[in-house]
């Protein structure tokens, strides 16, 4: 019984600050369609799951109150339920409450961790991360950073991230290749340390602290100015993340490459004569506010024409890789996908254009699996391949 | 028959993934939208076809299990909850079958949800009749067993007198299909003939007759014109006689009050048709309306605004916590002696945060009650629940009828009807169509 007692003290440490918004639910259900105004699931995953209560917004809020208040057994199947959410936060944007349940959703994983509740994919990762600086397991044979990177202290710190260094090295090699044709002073972090994303994404704030202290050492030793990503995630790790934890503030101005971009390629681009839409990556938009530096940049190239897809902005869909899904449920997450990849194709586009190396790495491998005439497409590559070389001064 | 057994066999019927009895899983099944205490289910079932559904509830009489059906799990007076039964969602149910454009009407399943609905139809330049302010949630076939009002109240009154036909599952598993559908060769398209008008028997009993598979509804051309205005004033006595008369003439498609306070009244009206249809409609209303110096003209923006964000925003009034809802039908004029009376319990019972409403019908109106609280807090939900019972009573004694019962009016409606011809008609069909009684039961009371 003390036992029982002290965990429910414990999972009920991180969610208590939630208390009060969990209570707020009224359990209207607005939250699971809406099918108006372009948003047709409002929780991306919903229609991909047996669709039970628990597997859209309302139901999680209700778990994450009886995890709260201890009232139900912690099973690995709630967990499975519990992390079929991708944290996109279109459930929030569509809350007629208000209420914050991308961080109620968030502290109910850290309650469900910090009271040892961990599915073992995510133990997985957590031990990849520690032994070998990225979830993505042992390192290559090969450096997977281009040599001429190599640089002890930059200016500017590209920081690839780990997804991309391993999961997408085309869109490593057209950032350096920008930053070469730019003529910039920059360094790549060549090392893989991840920035923490993973493990906060599932809840486990002390591993995400102690990889996070670790990546910043790291990045000091740079001596740089400015860091540039063009991992959603990563931009949101340095730029909110680290700033609100003791001991992870930093002096860094921190710029996606969208916002950094932007004043340095105007007037340098080629004409690109093709229908493009972009994708808002669900923390790049909903949880940061970046929607318009992507589109600006990409309405720099000439002749490229931009069309919105049905959802967009805020109300954007999510592409089902986020939060951790496609760790733990990987046939909703490619279900998902092809949703948001019809949407581009329902608006003409011939390319599918986003900044997100999870978003982007789902598009291609949906597009090249079913063999669309879609293109799927980093902005930073689309941009390589438009972008003139420096001229001399 | 024991569970394991009962659960193996709706496997067989629907399939494992929706088949559940996992604690955590229905645990989000025990409540609805509004302030019931909390029923568990023993299974919650997701069945996909009318076909289904027919097995089930053969099943359920052979196990001797009842069955509660649920839809959006938006409505507030328990109706979708089981103690230790079966909850049949009908989510699955979600495809629109056919838009007749010859009869105009719309075949639906019943587990589809209005907004979906309604965002089909208007994109075919059509609309129905009546939508429940929860839209983004509710469904028909939950919205005509409540009997359904909403957005259209006085021109469509609501929507049980817009069913042309029922698909409904009998307590026996028989299959039923009401109005000209009734014949094998013929499709829905009028809901009278054959013989008596058995979809009333469906329409507001809230699943104690039958759970409703498929529902058609009339539907209407895309109108115009849509316009709203809006008007304040200090005297409820003379927006109910602008009520009256507005509804007498049906000049509108809506009239929506949702702030009666003392000494304030807001009211929208939402007009429908052809450009000088509307128009001639707006001038009748305003002559009407310039006969009370004291209501004032608003203006259409608040209420343009509202309209086109409205399925969203209905849900924003719950900004205040879960509502309790004593929600019934009035005739004019008891209307104000009603609010007067009601809000003197809701203050004498010390409730933190109430609001009035009304929602007029041609003949009457809904008046509406809601008394919010957040979950959590025991001490004020124990005083709406004590508030909303003596409200029910008085709602009864002051010649109100219920608009949804599901359980919280039960005990309430055999207190009052219990002696009458009409309870004892009821639960004799009850006895008849479920003698096993395991078509919802405890729902009105029967």
């Amino acid at each position: 019984m003390e036992n029982k007692d002290a965990e429910r003290r414990q999972r009920a440490a991180s969610l208590r600050r939630y208390e009060r918004e969990i209570y707020q639910c009224t359990r209207c259900g607005f939250c699971r369609v809406w099918g108006w105004k372009g948003v047709g699931y409002v929780c991306p995953t919903y229609p991909h799951t047996p669709a039970w209560e628990t597997e859209y917004a309302r139901g999680r809020v209700r778990l994450a109150r009886a995890t709260l208040e201890g009232e139900i057994a912690i099973t690995d199947d709630l967990l499975r339920h519990a992390y079929e959410c991708t944290l996109c936060g279109n459930c929030a944007e569509h809350c007629p409450v208000d209420l914050p349940l991308t961080d109620i959703f968030h502290a109910w994983r850290e309650a469900l961790a910090e009271a040892g509740h961990i599915p073992e994919t995510h133990r997985l990762i957590a031990g990849y991360i520690e032994q070998y600086g990225t979830p993505y397991g042992p390192p290559p044979d090969a450096d997977p950073f281009p040599p001429h990177t190599h640089k002890e202290t930059a200016e500017i710190l590209f920081y690839p991230g780990c997804t991309n260094v391993r999961m997408a090295p085309e869109e490593v090699e057209a950032i350096v290749s920008i930053f070469d044709k730019l003529g910039l002073d920059y360094t790549l972090f060549d090392v893989e340390s991840c920035c923490g994303i993973p493990l906060y994404e599932v809840g486990q704030m002390e591993g995400f602290r102690a990889v996070a202290a670790k990546t910043l050492e790291l990045m000091r030793r740079r001596r740089a100015r400015v860091i540039v990503t063009s991992c959603p995630s990563c931009y949101q790790a340095f730029k909110v993340l680290y700033q609100a934890e003791e001991g992870l503030h930093h002096d860094f101005e921190v710029q996606h490459i969208s916002e950094f971009l932007l004043p340095r390629i105007k007037d340098r681009l080629n004409a690109l004569p093709a229908r493009v839409t972009w994708h808002d990556p669900c923390v790049l938009g909903r949880h940061l506010g970046l929607y318009e530096p992507p589109r600006d940049v990409l309405r720099q190239v000439p002749a490229l024409e931009l069309v919105e897809m049905a959802s967009h902005h805020e109300a954007s869909q999510c592409c089902g890789a986020g939060g951790g899904v496609f760790f733990t449920a990987q046939e909703v997450a490619a279900a998902t996908v092809e949703d948001r990849v019809k949407q581009a194709e329902e608006v003409g586009a011939q390319t599918l254009v986003t900044s997100c190396p999870n978003c982007y790495v789902r598009f291609r491998q949906n597009v090249r699996k079913s063999r669309r005439r879609l293109r799927a497409a980093s902005l930073a590559m689309l941009i390589n391949d438009v972008l003139e070389e420096e001229t001399a001064k | 028959m024991e569970k394991p057994e009962i659960i193996r066999r709706l496997i067989d019927i629907v399939g494992a993934e929706h088949v559940t009895d996992r604690e955590f899983i229905l645990l989000t099944y025990t409540r609805d939208f509004g302030i019931q205490p909390p029923r568990w289910p023993a299974i919650v079932v997701r069945p996909g076809s009318t076909e289904e559904i027919v097995q089930i509830v053969r099943l359920a009489n052979e196990a001797g299990i009842p069955i509660s059906p649920r839809g959006g799990g938006s409505a507030q007076e328990g109706g979708c909850q089981s103690e230790g039964g079966i909850v049949l969602e009908t989510l699955r149910l979600d495809r629109i079958l056919n838009v007749d454009e010859d009869a105009a009407t719309v075949t639906v399943q019943a587990g589809i949800t209005f907004v979906r609905l309604m965002a089909e139809l208007e994109r075919r330049g059509w609309k129905i009749g009546i939508a429940p302010s929860g839209a983004m949630a509710g469904t028909p076939g939950a919205h005509v067993s409540r009997p359904g009002v909403g957005w259209g109240n006085i021109k469509y009154v609501s929507q049980g007198d817009q069913v042309v036909s029922l698909t409904v599952v009998l307590p026996n598993g028989e299959v039923l299909r009401t109005g000209t559908a009734a014949n094998p060769h013929a499709r829905p398209f009028f809901r009278y003939g054959l013989g008596p008008d058995l979809a009333g028997l469906f329409i507001g009993a809230e699943g104690a007759f039958g759970i409703v598979t498929e529902v058609t509804l009339r539907m209407y051309p895309w109108p115009q014109q849509i316009y709203l205005e809006r008007y304040v004033g200090a005297s409820l006595y003379d927006a109910v006689d602008i009520f009256r008369q507005i509804a007498h003439h049906n000049l509108v498609c809506y009239i929506s009050c949702p702030l009666i306070e003392p000494g304030r009244v807001l009211f929208d009206v939402n007009i429908e048709g052809d450009r000088p249809e509307v128009a001639h409609r707006l001038e009748r209303i305003r002559a009407i309306v310039r006969s009370y110096p004291d209501i004032k003209f608003e203006g259409p923006d608040g209420p343009q605004q509202f309209w086109q964000n409205r399925w969203f925003l209905t849900g924003e009034e719950f900004q205040q916590g879960i509502a309790g809802a004593v929600n019934y039908f009035l005739p004019f004029d008891r209307l104000v002696e009603a609010t007067s009376i009601m809000r003197e319990i809701m203050l004498r019972r010390q409730i933190k945060r109430f609001a009035q409403q009304m929602f007029p019908e041609p003949t009457g109106s809904e008046h509406v009650n809601l008394l919010f609280h957040y979950p959590g807090d025991q001490e004020e939900y124990a005083k709406i629940r004590d508030a909303a019972d003596e409200m029910m009573d008085k709602a009864l004694e002051l010649g109100g009828a219920p608009y949804s019962k599901g359980r919280q009016w039960a005990p309430h409606l055999e207190r009052h009807l219990g002696q009458t011809g009409y309870w004892g008609a009821l639960k004799a069909l009850k006895r008849v169509l479920d003698p096993n009684h395991i078509m919802n039961p405890g729902v009105l009371g029967l």
